[in-house]
């Protein structure tokens, strides 16, 4: 009996050490146009973690649009980090062919910043979504993170004077949302284990 | 006519010399844990970077392609001191240490580092075959570089500092704005170093 509830107490822990809120993981492409200021992306999801409904990956499209405001006061000799603004509630659209949008809305404290002379580096932006059949799991404010790659324009103050294009990847996440975080694999069975045992021990009594 | 020779000789050797010994600062290593390596981890006792080297900035000083695939690793303490190793075992292996690795919290989930690194020598091992060019020239030249990089959590509830538990499933950091001591010599100057010697030479004859 011991070593029943060790083992359950291990599966328990093991079991509940895990992500328990919503992740859409994107990745696409980014373009800059120095003549307007816009920067976009578009791409799509490849990954969704602990939402539902599930978005259907392979028909999915992710749209990103923000404008550039300006170089922050933060750069530095080593580092250079720009400053964003949305475009009101179609600063992010993310879609699938089967339900359609599953979140849109606008991106305030938007930023971009990298090593200068590099040509990748981070955008970070905080969503507020506003509508979309995933709305209540990523309200009221989500985090979006996102690798950029392979930069046309190095890292720069000046980086923003012409336009530039390159890859995206990160993910959208709501690590303040509070779901129930369902059985997983292990604490199953864990259940189905100490029911054999059980079972086995009521037999041979 | 003497002086204006001296003179012209005064200011050719400044910039001989300037040319020769001036420091170049530039971002030198791409380095990337999804090419391999497992990343950052955090303990409550150290923080460590195991990572690759993917490609080398050229910033006009030639491509060091051959560099791709070396280990990165750095070992640091919670206090920020430590030691870094760049390159594979048995092949060439570039050392160095520093004292001030910063960490910042950059919020959802993301953290920056920076360190000034001195670099402490260079071993080899084996029969050298991870030799490249890119490695010649950096273990000739490296004294001091600046590291700088950034990384997403895997878990974004944790809190990026010192001592604390966290650990990456992607990351990126840059060894940049690397400094050079010896920089080699452009043929231009080495001719115009030629044509003042041969007005010298001139000069001296007139006088004599």
């Amino acid at each position: 009996m011991k070593k029943i509830l060790t083992f359950m107490v291990f599966v328990f822990v093991y079991s509940s050490n895990t992500l328990a809120y919503p992740v859409l993981t994107f990745n696409g492409g980014m373009n800059y146009s120095a003549d307007t200021g816009y920067l976009t992306i578009s791409g799509a999801l490849d990954a969704a973690l602990d939402v539902t409904p599930f978005p259907d990956l392979a028909t999915t499209t992710f749209e990103l649009t923000t404008q550039f405001t300006g170089i922050s006061a933060f750069s530095n000799s080593s580092m250079t980090v720009a400053d964003f603004t949305g475009i009101g509630d179609t600063s992010l659209i993310i879609s699938d062919a089967v339900s359609g949008i599953l979140l849109q809305g606008d991106l305030s404290y938007i930023e971009m910043r990298g090593t200068n002379g590099s040509n990748r580096g981070f955008l970070f932006a905080d969503f507020v979504p506003a509508t979309g059949l995933l709305l209540d799991q990523f309200s009221p404010l989500s985090g979006l993170v996102a690798f950029q790659l392979n930069l046309t324009n190095a890292f720069s103050t000046s980086m923003f004077e012409t336009s530039f294009s390159g890859n995206v990847n990160g993910d959208v996440s709501n690590p303040d949302y509070v779901s129930v975080p369902e059985p997983s694999i292990f604490a199953l069975l864990a259940i189905g284990l100490v029911a054999t045992f059980i079972t086995r021990k009521k037999i041979n009594n | 006519m003497r002086n204006i020779i001296k003179g012209i000789i005064g200011l050719a050797l400044t910039g001989f010399l300037s040319q020769a010994n001036a420091a170049i600062v530039y971002p030198a290593m791409n380095i990337n844990s999804s090419y391999g390596g497992t990343g950052i981890t955090s303990t409550s006792t150290e923080f460590v970077i195991d990572s690759t080297v993917i490609n080398i900035l050229t910033d006009g000083l030639g491509a060091f392609t051959e560099i791709v695939d070396q280990s990165f690793n750095l070992v640091s303490d919670t206090s920020g001191t430590g030691t870094i190793t760049i390159g594979n075992t048995g092949g060439l292996v570039i050392n160095g240490s520093f004292t001030n690795l910063t960490l910042s919290n950059l919020g959802r989930g993301a953290g920056e580092f920076y360190a000034d690194i001195t670099f402490t020598g260079i071993t080899y091992g084996g029969d050298s075959t991870d030799w490249s060019e890119g490695m010649g020239f950096l273990s000739d030249n490296l004294v001091s570089g600046r590291l700088e990089g950034g990384f997403v959590v895997t878990d974004r509830r944790a809190t990026i500092a010192f001592g604390n538990t966290f650990s990456t499933t992607s990351s990126y950091a840059e060894l940049g704005s690397l400094e050079v001591t010896a920089v080699p010599v452009p043929a231009a100057v080495w001719l115009f170093g030629t044509g003042l010697l041969g007005l010298v030479a001139v000069a001296r004859r007139k006088s004599v």
